[in-house]
């Protein structure tokens, strides 16, 4: 029981202080309006859509939805696996008349899909880990894949006319529909591991698979059959779970320290490149390249770190340049290029994200600030686990939270 | 109608009361807040209607351990997050918002990581009746709690977080916090429960959730509060919620434009909708806290009572209003002003044994309760307390 509050003295608010001029009034409305909406992404334009086209069906739903992955395809949809009770395989066609998700279903119970490539061909390959440490190999074959193989030996009028051509979302006035293609489940190609990330080589004919325990780089076919190791990226299992690869279909990594190593694929040689991923002071036991992104004009990665860290590699001059922290947090958990600038998004578990952008001819490094969409509903992102940039330079975040949405950025002109 | 008010008179620069509930001894409890000056922290106040007589148990900030002066986001602020078990025992979880000393305004994306100004987390101090600490902890590292039930049979308390909004569930045996996920984007202002402890609310457009604790998992209804048809639903979370007589149902307000009024019979899964809670539709929209209704409560004439903040030439002020579930008429009683001077919010309302109803005011410095004597006296008072904020 408390007494004696009588004799508190309390603090007392500025705006009931005498002689307060208005002026000063002023200025806290007006700091005020300002403060609210500092936190949040102010340049540019952000949207979020959900896991399902809402005016005809209910998203991928709530604990199924955490988006683990995004590809650009060369068909110029996204595609997306999710994670969680059931991880499910989705795309989202960006077309004015489509400008919405398709969840092409689910693939796995209590699973990630980790990661998805594409091959020549335009199937996807999918690395998914289920319960224990299974993981296994998925294929999709998109609509326009499924075509190119159609026998139409012995197809009615009606059956050939309703075929779909490509992977789509159409909200025709006459006829809304929706087509997707077929997932197929491969092998296991790492028996009693999960799966860190996947590549593939030029040619398709070769994954490159990172153990997620043990940091050992496999190769494998595409099918899923049996990996065969290649070679490890430290001996303690002190790894970066991410790899990267080039245009010439190098693959690159990181082990001790944030040490780069490079894979060549033509010898299967894995050799350290004698850099490493720049750290804060003391912290390089523990440093970690947790995404990465390639600048295909210029041949030059960006990469950024569990510290937070944002460095450029450059693979012809073997060297690495420490961009700066761009945010008060940790944990980069993706990175997409548009035009000039490479936006990353950087949080740590838990926190509110950020999404950051370095500009390549100003070289400024800014913080932009935490998610807040409009539209298609009004939508904090809190937490997220990749980036994609699509075909136009818009740039796809995946949120990865119990209920989840693709965050699209259009960057400003 | 006669009012008077009870005003917490030795806090004044307090000047918000989110959370008021029925004690098990009789006593009204209160949380009474310090929103818009910084360097504050929430108190709890407890009002005997039969000694008439306030008492204040604990400053929360100094329960938990984070003093008001720190320059911290401070623990200024109760929510929806008081409550009290059969046993007496009080539980007590603050929300952010408050401001550091010297500051005015706060708000938590633009400090989470700030090197002073963060918020420490919501914490949680559970008391006696007489305020006598029995332990604190932080349930919530960097986020403040919005609303809270207590399920003292199941022992645990469930509640959602702010600003992320995730559904958590406090283990009152171990002390572990279990966040069960995010559910929406705007915080509920009311998670209920039903006679088997499990936990009901709604996301930001008034689906209902429910958190099934066998299964310990949450899962959709089907159920989705009403609103106007020109509206899309956003933002009309659950507000207010109180328990039916019967036992077996509840009835609310929901928190956005033009409140649709409801009766929830968690038995049956139905919902019942009796349109906006009071008055005409408001098409317009301008700022929310001129549309509210809140301060929900059962009086012993069996009639449900709840205070609606209407416009009128003098300005938007609240008025209190009988609904009678059987006939579904409802009328105003009159304004909720004492002294001349009208109440700014009603948050929430509860019957005294006297048969009076009490509500919390929002809003006014220093912050108080308005005690209406609707001439019922104790007659058949609602016996199910309600067990959330």
């Amino acid at each position: 029981m408390l007494n004696d509050l009588k004799e508190k003295k309390w603090p007392a608010s500025p705006l009931k202080a005498k002689n307060i001029d208005p002026e000063q009034l002023k200025q806290f409305l007006r700091i005020r309006a300002d403060y609210e909406k500092s936190a949040f992404v102010t340049e540019g334009h952000l949207e979020v859509r959900a896991l399902g086209a809402k005016e005809f069906t209910k998203p991928i739903p709530p604990g199924e939805c955490g988006i683990s992955t995004l590809l650009k395809h060369s068909n110029g949809h996204i595609y997306g696996g999710t994670c969680g009770r059931n991880a499910h395989l989705f795309f989202y066609n960006p077309a004015p008349d489509g400008d919405a998700v398709a969840d092409i279903g689910a693939v796995a119970a209590n699973a990630s899909i980790v990661k998805l490539a594409e091959l020549p061909d335009g199937r996807i390959i999918g690395a998914v880990n289920e319960g224990g440490k299974q993981s296994f190999l998925l294929s999709y074959k998109p609509c326009e894949v499924l075509l190119r193989e159609k026998d139409f030996k012995d197809m009615g009028v009606r059956e050939i006319f309703d075929l779909p051509a490509e992977d789509q979302l159409f909200f025709s006035t006459i006829d809304p529909c929706h087509s997707a293609g077929e997932t197929e489940r491969l092998g296991n190609p790492l028996p009693n591991e999960h799966i860190a990330d996947m590549v593939t080589d030029k040619s398709g004919t070769r994954l490159f698979i990172l153990g997620n325990s043990s940091g050992i780089i496999y190769e494998c076919a595409p099918d899923g059959g049996h990996a065969r190791k290649i070679g490890s990226l430290d001996a303690n299992g002190n790894f970066s779970g991410k790899l990267v690869c080039d245009a010439d279909g190098m693959v690159y990594g990181a082990g001790l320290y944030g040490e780069l190593f490079r894979l060549n694929p033509e010898n299967n040689t894995l050799s350290s490149l004698g850099i490493a991923a720049p750290s804060l002071k003391g912290r390089e036991l523990y440093n970690k390249v947790t995404a990465w992104a390639l600048d295909g004009s210029s041949g030059v990665f960006y990469g950024g770190t569990l510290d937070g860290i944002i460095f450029q590699f450059i693979p012809q001059e073997n060297r690495i340049v420490c961009l700066g922290k761009p945010s008060d947090q940790g944990n980069v958990r993706g990175i997409a290029l548009s035009g000039r600038k490479v936006y990353s998004l950087v949080g740590e578990k838990g926190a509110c994200c950020h999404l950051t952008c370095y500009d390549t001819s100003s070289r400024e490094l800014r913080d932009l600030g935490c998610l807040l969409a409009r539209s298609e509903r009004p939508w904090n992102g809190y937490e997220f686990s990749s980036m994609a940039t699509g075909r136009d330079g818009t740039v796809f975040m995946g949120e990865n939270d119990r209920i989840s949405h693709l965050f699209i950025y259009f960057p400003p002109v | 109608m006669k009012i008077e008010t009870i005003v917490f008179s030795d806090l004044p620069e307090h000047d918000t009361c989110w959370s008021f509930i029925e004690g098990c001894d009789g006593k009204l409890y209160a949380g009474v807040c310090g929103e818009m000056t910084g360097g504050l922290s929430a108190y709890v106040a407890s009002y005997d209607p039969a000694a008439k007589r306030v008492e204040y148990l604990f400053e929360i900030a100094a329960a938990i351990g984070s003093p008001p002066d720190n320059g911290q986001g401070t623990h200024s602020k109760i929510h929806k997050c008081l409550l009290q078990d059969d046993e007496g025992i009080i539980y007590a979880a603050t929300h952010c918002t408050g401001p550091p000393l010297n500051d005015w305004i706060w708000r938590p994306w633009n400090c989470w990581n700030h090197p002073q100004k963060y918020f420490c987390g919501s914490g949680l101090a559970v008391c006696k009746p007489d305020g006598e600490l029995l332990y604190s902890k932080i349930i919530l590292p960097r986020e403040g709690s919005r609303c809270m039930a207590l399920a003292q049979d199941r022992k645990k308390i469930y509640g959602l977080s702010y600003p992320r909004n995730h559904f958590f569930v406090y283990d009152l045996a171990t002390r572990e916090v279990s966040d069960i996920g995010r559910i929406g984007n705007i915080n509920p202002q009311c998670v209920f429960i039903d006679k088997d402890e499990n936990a009901y609310t709604t996301d930001d457009y008034g689906r209902m959730v429910k958190y099934d604790a066998d299964r310990n998992e949450l899962l959709d209804t089907g159920i989705m509060l009403p609103h106007a048809n020109f509206r899309n639903g956003y933002h009309n979370t659950l507000y207010d919620v109180t328990p039916s007589p019967d036992g077996e149902s509840v009835y609310g307000a929901t928190w956005t434009w033009g409140q649709r009024l409801f009766r929830y019979d968690f038995k049956s899964n139905r919902l019942e909708d009796f349109g906006k809670a009071y008055g005409e539709e408001d098409c317009a929209w301008e700022h929310i806290i001129n549309s509210h209704v809140g301060g929900m409560v059962f009086a012993p004439d069996g009639k449900l009572y709840f205070a609606v903040n209407i416009s009128t030439d003098n300005g938007c002020r609240p008025f209190l209003v009988r609904f009678d579930p059987e006939s579904r008429e409802r009328k105003v009683v009159g304004a909720i002003e004492a002294d001349g001077k009208p109440g700014d919010h009603i948050s929430r309302g509860v019957c005294g044994a006297d048969g009076n109803l009490y509500f919390a005011e929002a809003g006014n410095t220093p912050t108080k309760l308005f005690k209406c004597d609707i001439g019922c006296g104790p007659g058949k008072k609602n016996k199910i307390r309600r067990m959330w904020g």
